[in-house]
């Protein structure tokens, strides 16, 4: 019985991630007219993923849709019973948390991408660059409403900064109203996917080992924070899935890092806590290879040494979920962009950066 | 077009932050500041600091449950009775009841138990000589109150649907002889429902010293936060034997902005004492990648900062259903939430709870782990 499980799942793995290369021409929809196969992919797709697919007669994207969803299903219910039958011990909680939270974003993901590839009236959905520039500039404002924090306001700035496979990307977020800045250092090493340079890769798809470093200083709060933190983050094109899910991608992000924390009260002793990083992500990229173009993604983080932290969700629930956003980066012309976030978890979190290139995409 | 990827991208972030509110605490922390208050036509009654949960009263009679080994309840009447009734729960087995009217005539009051000897009835007579309207004020605290001599407490949380297995853990708190009272770090109940708190205060009748909580994220999971109304606020501070004892609201796995001012006031009176500060959801989980912990490491540092520049002795904790011996901003910290609820597995622990021995001069000497199971 167990061996015909595991034969089961891999098959259905396998069936969900082959590239759709036999895929029916996605441009022309059979079935419902594009606004009621939307109202079913919205709705009843809400529980049986991928119902917009099959109501515009794409039934091989809609299996694999739904194949997709119940490992995401099975994956949140493996993990769930993880932590309920291990009472979240100190000693297992980490894959447990990660299966639930890999299968929630899984969840998520085929249920948006449907939504999205329904809805959206056709050519709205874009192609990934498939090639990055050198250089990032980004430079703008966040506002933060955190009842617990003496600033609301913080002057951003960063750039990632390419070679080859290889990208460093610093960020100060300094506050105008108080004492605090947030100093971020990463740096990513691409396996696999669109890195700088004349080589294009097939899609937005990629796999990345990311190191963090955030440093913290709550001048008025009298303390100081430092996390480092080590990631394995990927991207997957849906169109991989289903030609007529193209512009659509899936991400997720598992790590673990350490955070110091210090204080300035006598005899007080620095505090070393564990990171659990993990994020899953469901975007859209808009544009094609020249301007406007970019890409538009709502995101689950599950750290909790944020900006903005953890959600305070109301009830007994407190302090599971980390936070949610969404983020949208457009480049109206090839050099010159504009991006937007939004956050919440323990505090809400808006912001507007105008984004620089000094060179268009080759 | 824009239109209608702005709608897809609003709709999926609304849905999932209307769950997300930054002022999950403030509803409740505000009804919090009424507890211990009331007037009706006739009689208006306080109680300093909030340190009793009025239960019900009349007239000639109101019912308290103590939220401190000391309180003090001020009283006004319109139309005095010859004898006003106070029915107080949860008070040491040697406290002793002192009244004196607004002119500063002493009352007599007869004091004797109500079933336990924690459960006690002071009636408190009236001299008609006082007149029609009356204050009167009554103090209910045991000869050891404003002492300094050593003495030794309990700590105990996470009960929730095990309640019906916890007087096995309350028959082994009854066999230490030096026990003055418990500390509950939250979790009395699975819901917070009005029931369930009823079953865990019949339960908690089998303890034979008085037991002070504050709430946990359970009790939260009900129409309206209960708790308040039958055991008091979930934010206050007392001092019993020269020590600062000072419970707070981290039940949203937080602590309402609100509070940090009364806090620093408590920080301030307890720095050049021994001081306890306890509260359900840790600041930081010693396992961080559970992070059973508050929702925002950055207020847990803030408020760690806050605790050790106060000079905090001890700090204890419930939520996480285990046993853990840490130190946070290098004060030393508890975790035990071995009331009986779903316990965490391969831990080496089950249901327990612990035992502080403090001297009021020297800070806590001694703390001990109590395995049941």
């Amino acid at each position: 019985m167990n061996r015909r499980w595991v034969v089961a799942t891999v098959l259905a793995v396998v069936s969900v991630v082959r590239p759709a290369a036999a895929d029916p021409d996605p441009r022309r929809d059979r079935g419902f007219p594009r606004p009621v196969a939307a109202a079913i992919a919205v709705v009843p797709g809400a529980v049986v993923h991928g119902l917009g697919r099959y109501a515009t007669g794409d039934t091989r994207t809609g299996h694999r849709l739904l194949l997709a969803e119940g490992l995401g299903v099975s994956a949140f219910a493996l993990g769930g019973a993880g932590l309920l039958g291990t009472g979240a011990s100190r000693h297992t909680v980490a894959p447990f948390a990660a299966l639930v939270g890999l299968g929630l974003g899984t969840f998520f993901a085929t249920y948006l991408a449907d939504v999205a590839a329904t809805s959206l009236p056709e050519g709205t959905l874009g192609r990934a660059q498939r090639t990055l520039p050198l250089l990032e500039v980004h430079a703008g404002v966040r506002v933060l409403h955190d009842p617990t924090a003496s600033y609301g306001v913080l002057a951003v700035q960063g750039f990632d900064l390419r070679s080859g496979r290889f990208r460093v990307s610093p960020e100060a977020s300094v506050a105008l109203d108080d004492a605090h800045g947030r100093y971020d250092v990463g740096a990513a090493w691409r396996f696999l996917g669109p890195t700088e340079g004349r080589r294009r890769s097939q899609d937005g798809t990629f796999l990345d080992a990311e190191l963090d470093v955030l440093h913290v200083r709550a001048i008025s709060d009298r303390t100081v924070s430092t996390s480092g933190v080590l990631s394995l983050h990927g991207r997957y094109d849906l169109a991989r899935v289903g030609r007529s899910l193209a512009g659509t991608f899936a991400e997720g992000a598992l790590g673990w890092g350490l955070q110091r924390v210090g204080y300035a009260a006598p005899a007080a002793e620095p505090d070393a806590i564990d990171v659990f990083d993990m994020r899953v992500a469901f975007g859209v990229y808009h544009g094609r290879r020249r301007a406007p173009f970019g890409e538009t993604k709502v995101t689950y983080d599950h750290r909790r040494d944020t900006l903005v932290g953890g959600m305070k969700v109301p009830g007994r629930a407190a302090g599971i979920l980390g936070s949610v956003g969404l983020t949208s980066r457009v480049y109206v012309t090839p050099r010159l962009g504009v991006a937007a976030e939004v956050a919440v978890g323990s505090a809400w979190m808006g912001g507007l950066s105008i984004l620089w290139r000094p060179e268009a995409a080759p | 077009m824009i239109a209608w990827r702005k709608g897809i991208g609003a709709v999926a972030v609304v849905a999932t932050t209307s769950m997300a509110c930054t002022g999950v605490t403030r509803e409740r922390t505000e009804e919090e500041a009424a507890i211990g208050s009331t007037s009706a036509p006739g009689i208006a009654i306080r109680v300093a600091d909030g340190l009793a949960a009025l239960r019900d009263g009349t007239l000639d009679r109101i019912h308290l449950r103590a939220g401190a080994p000391a309180i003090d309840v001020h009283v006004e009447l319109a139309n005095a009775p010859e004898t006003f009734h106070f029915e107080i729960d949860n008070v040491l087995p040697d406290a002793r009841c002192t009244a004196i009217a607004g002119d500063g005539t002493s009352l007599f009051v007869k004091a004797e138990a109500r079933g336990r000897s924690l459960d006690k009835t002071c009636d408190v007579s009236i001299p008609r000589e006082l007149g029609p309207a009356v204050t009167l004020d009554l103090h209910v605290a045991s000869d050891d109150d404003g002492s300094a001599e050593p003495f030794t407490f309990g700590l105990l949380a996470d009960v929730q649907e095990a309640v019906g297995e916890v007087d096995a853990i309350y028959a082994r708190m009854g066999e230490e002889a030096d026990l003055r009272f418990v500390l509950f770090s939250g979790d009395l109940t699975r819901g917070g429902s009005r029931e369930e708190l009823l079953e865990f205060e019949r339960h908690e009748k089998r303890l034979d010293v008085p037991l002070y909580a504050t709430l946990g994220n359970h009790e939260l999971g009900s129409d309206r936060v209960h708790f308040h109304d039958l055991y008091g606020r979930g934010n206050y501070s007392f001092v019993y034997r020269s020590t600062r004892f000072t419970l707070l609201d981290s039940a949203s796995a937080t602590i309402d902005p609100a509070i940090y001012d009364r806090l620093d006031a408590w920080l301030g009176a307890g720095r050049h004492g021994v001081h306890v500060v306890a509260m359900h959801v840790p600041p930081f989980d010693p396992s961080g990648f559970r992070n059973g912990a508050f929702a925002s490491r950055s207020e847990a540092a803030k408020l760690l900062e806050r605790l050790a520049e106060g000079r905090v002795d001890l700090t204890l904790y419930g939520h996480v259903h285990s046993y853990y011996a840490f130190a946070n901003a290098g004060i030393p910290a508890y975790i035990s939430g071995g009331g009986g609820a779903i316990p965490e597995r391969l831990d080496g622990i089950g249901r327990h709870y612990m035992k502080f021995h403090v001297d009021p001069i020297r800070g806590v000497r001694d703390a001990t782990v109590v395995r049941v199971d």
